[in-house]
């Protein structure tokens, strides 16, 4: 905590002219802005030409089918139609992506990350290709996700046990589980993915190389590893995946309605007083809890 | 032998509670140093060090580079390269009318010295939230962990879920449900809104802090990329109520 005061005196040995590292920021920020641009270069994973199986990840220790690529990429577009049909209703706002137009869309259309990914399977491995099979394995867990659980929620928020429990026994951790066969009262459509791991091509992308595997186990994809990284070091990630129902289920079925501070996107100062944070404070002073 | 106070500053509302300490010295510390950092970093003040340094007003040995000036643009220039341009606080719109805004990681890292400034004190149980983003550390008044709820972005009274740790904790949450749609992707200056939030969990609220708000521009990819800090851990709520989680995350997940 610096509570220095500028010197009057002239220093010995000054500061440089301007720190090199605001003059270098400075050049180029007044450099953009005299252009009027904030130069915008191509995002990774945005409108991409669509070219599905043109990446197929390789098969490496189980006998896939060639066709598995395609399959997927047609799967997740359909699941990314959903999703993004399942936002627009939610927001009543207009389904701007559409299965019509797969190849390109709109920033404000980026809502369903679903969407996106599932362009990106159709174009590229390594990255991608993780979450490409991630959506793959999940693929049935989501269209409940839009659908029936979604509807579930607000019952769920309400702390309804029986309720809860149903959540947490059809949604429950499909990825991590260690019997996948457990998610099945929640598959609508047959597991078409073999058992297997399945890696990934290298790919380039702007951090640099990025190869994955992904392993499949009774048509769900139960992990997800990393063999290559940008910064050199075999790091091992799996991302999970669940609805935001199930979640919230098990954090009523924990009674975490009894926290001690809130987080949560920034707050203005009008807000706050409306906010969680301060209803807990509230309730501390009713209790009589000291602080 | 417990404080707790709450402080309009910075744009935002501080709350801080402390357990081990009833001397109010220290939380006239923690508000005198939440006010300096308000003076130096705001970019809303038009004669604050930084909204002289965006509009180039600075010249040889000038006092608005102090050591915590140069602290903060030492971290976000690596950040720059980092995360390949998404969190560049030098290519966003500043309410100063320049490109330079550092708040993103300001108010992260300004919680974070506070929680230093704590610890020098021999304080260690301690909870501080600055508008959503907490640092907590030690026990609280009922001798338990701290229990940080994250809000449920479709229910501003709800929660989606609720983060502990025997550490001392950072959790940052980046979304769009509160003040709209407020996080610019600096590649193209764009407002982004994919997401419905991000919450990182990790050590310190200053890396949180921006690792949320870079997540929330990458998208779900973004929690691949926070492989490169194992020690933090995300999780990513999609408008379709999907939730995407780090196994680092989970373990911060209380069940």
């Amino acid at each position: 905590m610096s509570n220095q005061k500028p010197s009057n005196q002239k220093p010995a040995n000054p500061r440089p002219p301007i720190d090199p590292l605001v003059a270098k920021r400075l050049q180029a920020m007044n450099a953009r802005n005299r252009t009027g641009s904030a130069l915008p270069p191509p995002k990774p994973g945005t409108a991409r030409p669509s070219a599905p199986a043109a990446a197929a990840p390789a098969a490496s220790t189980a006998a896939a089918p060639t066709s598995v690529s395609a399959e997927q990429a047609a799967k997740l577009e359909a699941a990314a139609a959903r999703a993004a049909a399942a936002r627009a209703a939610k927001q009543g706002g207009p389904t701007v992506r559409t299965a019509a137009n797969p190849g390109r869309r709109a920033k404000p259309a980026r809502a369903s990350k679903v969407g996106a990914l599932a362009l990106s399977v159709a174009t590229t491995a390594g990255l991608t290709a993780m979450f490409a099979g991630q959506d793959t394995g999940t693929t049935d867990s989501v269209v409940l996700t839009g659908g029936t659980l979604a509807t579930v929620a607000p019952t769920a928020t309400t702390a309804a046990t029986a309720t809860s429990e149903a959540v947490t026994t059809t949604a429950g951790d499909t990825l991590t589980s260690a019997e996948p066969t457990t998610t099945v009262t929640v598959a609508a459509a047959p597991a078409t993915i073999l058992d297997g791991t399945y890696v990934g091509a290298a790919d380039s992308n702007r951090w640099g190389v990025v190869q994955v595997q992904a392993v499949y186990s009774g048509g769900q994809l139960v992990d997800v590893q990393i063999l290559q990284y940008p910064d050199g070091d075999n790091k091992s990630v799996r991302i999970n995946q669940r609805s935001l129902p199930t979640l919230i289920s098990e954090a009523i079925s924990n009674q975490s309605a009894d926290v001690n501070t809130v987080s949560g996107a920034t707050y203005t100062s009008n807000s706050y007083k409306a906010s969680l944070q301060s209803a807990i404070d509230a309730a501390k002073a009713a209790s009589g809890i000291a602080g | 032998m417990a404080l707790h106070h709450v402080e309009a500053v910075m744009g935002t509302s501080i709350s801080i509670d402390i357990v081990d300490s009833h001397d109010h010295a220290v939380i006239d510390e923690l508000v005198a140093w939440f006010r300096e950092v308000d003076e130096v970093f705001s970019p809303y003040k038009e004669h604050s060090p930084i909204s002289r340094i965006g509009r180039g007003e600075i010249g040889p040995g000038d006092p608005a580079l102090t050591d915590d000036v140069l602290e903060v643009l030492d971290r976000c220039e690596r950040l720059i390269a980092e995360t390949d341009g998404v969190f560049d606080v030098w290519n966003l719109p500043s309410p100063n009318g320049t490109r330079f805004d550092p708040c993103g990681y300001v108010k992260g890292w300004s919680v974070e010295r506070a929680r230093d400034l704590l610890v020098e004190r021999g304080i260690h149980d301690y909870c501080i939230n600055a508008g959503g983003d907490i640092a907590v550390g030690g026990r609280n008044h009922d001798g338990g962990v701290w229990r940080v709820g994250v809000r449920n972005p479709d229910d501003r009274e709800g929660l989606a879920f609720v983060l502990a740790g025997d550490e001392p904790l950072g959790v940052a949450t980046s979304g769009s449900y509160e003040r709209g749609a407020h996080i610019v992707d600096p590649r193209d200056g764009l407002p982004v809104t994919d997401l419905a939030s991000v919450t990182v969990v990790g050590p310190s609220l200053a890396e949180a802090d921006a690792f949320a708000t870079t997540i929330y521009v990458m998208g779900v990819e973004g929690l691949a990329w926070l492989a490169r800090f194992p020690e933090y851990g995300a999780c990513a709520i999609t408008h379709a109520d999907e939730v995407f989680t780090t196994d680092r995350f989970e373990a911060f997940l209380v069940h």
